[in-house]
This record gives C-alpha cells, structure tokens and sequence, in this order.
C-alpha cells in the first residue's frame, strides 16, 4: 500500500485533507473557495511563473491526447481561467460546444472575462457547478477533462462516478494533474522549490503566500499515478493509462467509457 | 512533449507572420472549417493545421486516426517541390509524396503560405521610428548589395579556374610520373656511382703494382 494510500485510510470518513491538515469534509470546499478567490486574478502570471510557462506545454499535450473532433461537445471541469477552453472552443467549431465549469466564481468570472477579450464567444457556455454532482443529463459529453482540479475535490471518487456518468459512451476522460517525479533526484529538487520558493513567490505576486503552501502541500497528498488509475477504473473507465509529463511532475490519466 | 513545443512555436511565428501580412488574412476565412493534415518523415509526427476566426491552430493529436480533408505524407526536401503543379505527379511516381483526400485543401494552404507578403519597412518604422529605419535600410542595402558584389566575383573567379586554370593544373597521375622518373633517375645515378667507385678503386689498384 502506498504512503498516500495509507494517508486516505487513516483519515476518518467525515474528514479529509486540506494540504496537510485533516479537516472536516463539510470544511474542506468553502476552505478550497477561500484559495481560488484569493489567487484568481493573478492566476494566469503564477501559472506562468510557477512553471516556467512549461504548463501550456502540459495543456497542449492534453489537447493532443484528447482526439477532440469538430462537432465534438466537451466539459472542461475545474476548468479556471479557461486556457483549454479556449483551445476546445477553436478546434470543435460552430457546430460543437464547450462548456467551462467550476466551482468557484471567482475563477469563472477570471475565465469568462478572459475568453470573451479574446473573442471566443460563439460556442462556449459557463456553468458553475461541483465535479462530485454535475448538472448535465447522463451520456452528454463526448470528453470531458479536469486539469489541476481534481486534487482540490473533496471526494474524487464521487466526482469520478459523477463524470462517467456524463460521458457518452466512447467519450474519454482526461486527468492532468500533479503527481510524483520518477527520479529521486528530482523529487528532491522539485520538494525543495514547492516549499521553499514557490510559497515566496506567491506571497511576492499574488500577496498570499499561504495559498501557495496549500499548493505544494495538496500535490503532495494527491495521489499518484497507480493510485489515481485504480481510481479511474474503480469508478468505470476502461482502456484507462497515464503519460508522465516534465519527470511526473506532472501526468495525464486517460480513461474511456463504453 | 516534443511535438507540442514545435508546434506552439511554428503556431506562433505563423500567427506573428499572418498579422503582419494583409493579403494572407484576407485567404484565411476560405479555410474555414478545413484541417489539412501533414506527416513530414523528419519530424516523425503528424500535425494538423486548421483555422479559426482569423489564426492558424496548429496541433499534433496523438491519435493513430487523424480526420482531416486532406492528408499528406511527405519529406521536408519534397515539400518545397509542391509549389510546382507539374511535379506532383513525377513526386507521387517516386513514392515521395502521398495524399488523400481533397487536393484542392492542400493547395489552398499552400497559396496561403504564398500569400505572405510582410511590409518590413513600415512595420519596422513603428518600432524604431523613420530615421533608424531609413538608416537601416540604406545600410542593408549596401550590405546586401556589397554581398552580390562579392558572390558574382566568386562565381566569375570559380567559372574563371574550372575553364581555364584547372586545365593547367598537373593532375595526379602526372605528379606520380614524374616523381616514379625521378626515382629511376636516382637509381641510375646510384649505379652509376657505385661503378665509378668500382673503376676508381681497380685505377688504384693498377697505379700501385
């Protein structure tokens, strides 16, 4: 069993985690709200910091992986500030649809204001909706990707369920999501940049160092790779594997329904 | 992650030259709704190129069934053959050019990529001003012009040495004549020597009886 693994099971079930703190679930999502409101309107300029702008690298792997086809209608969960969106909503066309959803307001209205500025209006709706209770009718979506947002549910597995049962049958899921860097080495320098420097660099830009703790502590505690696939299956998919990305700083998961 | 850093950057320069150039954004609502696919065998993936709402996507699925109105494979050496109509028949005999689907997709990227036409002058202007960028171009030109000056006087030094010159340079064969004489003559004045040795030391001999 692994040390995440380990970390689940011991959290009592009205608890969860919040970075590393255990918290109660009804606690966690209005705690969550509370770091996405705060870091939305820099959100775009960290990204790109944080990552060297390695992460739009990361996104369109997403969107080359995703087999997207004009007509096609697609859910971007989690989906922020819109950036694979805006891709979605350019290569589906005006017979397709793409749908931006996310939890928070804050970053909907981010996400809204931005693509609107770039003139991507014409197939492209928002809702603001939980990954764990979707409001779409079963069998809507042909894909439907979740990119850095599953870690910040409180139930993934329920969100999982509730996203297979969105998809229509030959639909697929993607998961981009942090994870654990193969080399040791790495790991060592990746651990070291998390809580060393990136929770200076958003206290320095977005003047809120503590949501970028909670950053680099959620990835820790998100599962990895095996884990996140066995969660995939356990909740359906099929034909599920996983690219690392950037050493698994990184992986995208991708799993189908039939 | 190779194929999403090339073709982020080809998007971009593609996108950059577009803007800049009139003519070309005028063809781009004419692609609408086209993907034209090409498989170069340098890169080793395929990238579909598509256009919306004025700017050029471009995107490497990693799916093995790509959907696109047309689809090329071809090589980075032939691809600068397809301009020429004529020789597209010759290219799809020589197993250098493959394509499915509709042509007519495929030439209308290519007129595209014709199209641009940028106004460095005046796009120059708006950056440095008119001054600089009359001064630049003045020294470009002379630059360029000093460039044709020198390449024509290497061709005619070139041209000049293949017809005349190089006639009059000794070839291999000569050298290795002429240094296979050189070593007959050695061994003749050896031998030469040798007997006047010989001749001298029997005069010696016959001096001292």
């Amino acid at each position: 069993m692994s040390e995440q693994q380990q970390n689940n099971s011991e959290t009592n079930e009205q608890q969860t985690h919040f970075g590393y703190q255990t918290v109660d679930k009804n606690d966690k999502e209005s705690m969550v709200a509370g770091v996405f409101h705060s870091v939305a309107q820099q959100y775009d300029i960290m990204n790109d910091l944080m990552s060297f702008g390695v992460h739009r690298l990361w996104k369109r792997f997403t969107i080359d992986a995703s087999g997207v086809r004009p007509g096609n209608k697609v859910l971007d969960l989690a989906g922020g500030t819109g950036d694979l969106t805006a891709k979605f909503s350019q290569l589906v066309g005006k017979e397709g649809q793409v749908i931006l959803a996310d939890i928070n307001s804050s970053m909907l209205n981010v996400g809204r204001d931005k693509l609107r500025d770039r003139g991507l209006v014409q197939n492209i709706e928002y809702v603001q909706a939980n990954a764990e209770y979707l409001p779409f009718d079963d069998n809507t979506f042909n894909i439907v990707t979740i990119a850095f947002g599953l870690r910040n549910v409180t139930n993934k597995d329920n969100a999982l369920k509730s996203i297979f049962r969105v998809l229509k049958p030959g639909g697929r899921l993607l998961v981009l999501e942090f994870s654990k860097p193969e080399q040791e080495l790495l790991n060592k320098a990746y651990d070291f940049y998390s809580f060393n420097i990136l929770p200076k660099m958003g206290e320095f830009v977005a003047k809120d160092g503590d949501s970028y703790q909670y950053l680099a502590e959620s990835i820790r505690m998100h599962p990895d790779q095996e884990t996140l696939k066995s969660m995939m299956e356990n909740a359906g998919f099929e034909q599920t594997t996983y690219n690392n990305l950037t050493g698994g700083i990184v992986a995208l998961h991708k799993g189908y329904k039939f | 992650m190779h194929p999403q850093l090339f073709c982020s950057v080809v998007e971009s320069i593609a996108n950059a030259a577009i803007s800049l150039s009139p003519a070309t954004k005028e063809k781009l609502p004419m692609l609408d709704e086209k993907r034209l696919a090409v498989h170069l065998q340098e890169l080793g993936f395929s990238l579909v190129i598509s256009q919306d709402q004025g700017k050029l996507l471009i995107t490497s699925p990693s799916e093995d069934v790509i959907i696109a109105d047309c689809t090329i494979s071809t090589s980075v050496s032939a691809l600068k053959e397809l301009k020429n109509e004529q020789q597209l028949t010759a290219l799809i005999k020589t197993d250098k050019l493959d394509i499915e689907g509709d042509m007519k997709v495929a030439q209308q990227f290519a007129s595209l990529a014709d199209s641009v036409d940028i106004d460095w002058p005046a796009e120059l202007e708006r950056h440095i001003g008119d001054i600089a960028t009359h001064k630049l171009i003045t020294l470009g030109k002379k630059a360029s012009a000093k460039a044709e000056f020198v390449k024509t006087q290497i061709s005619s030094d070139a041209s000049e040495y293949v017809v005349y010159e190089q006639q009059l340079v000794v070839t291999q064969p000569e050298i290795q004549g002429w240094v296979e004489d050189i070593d007959e003559v050695t061994k003749q004045s050896t031998t030469i020597e040798q007997r006047i040795a010989q001749l001298t030391e029997r005069l010696n001999r016959l001096k001292s009886r």
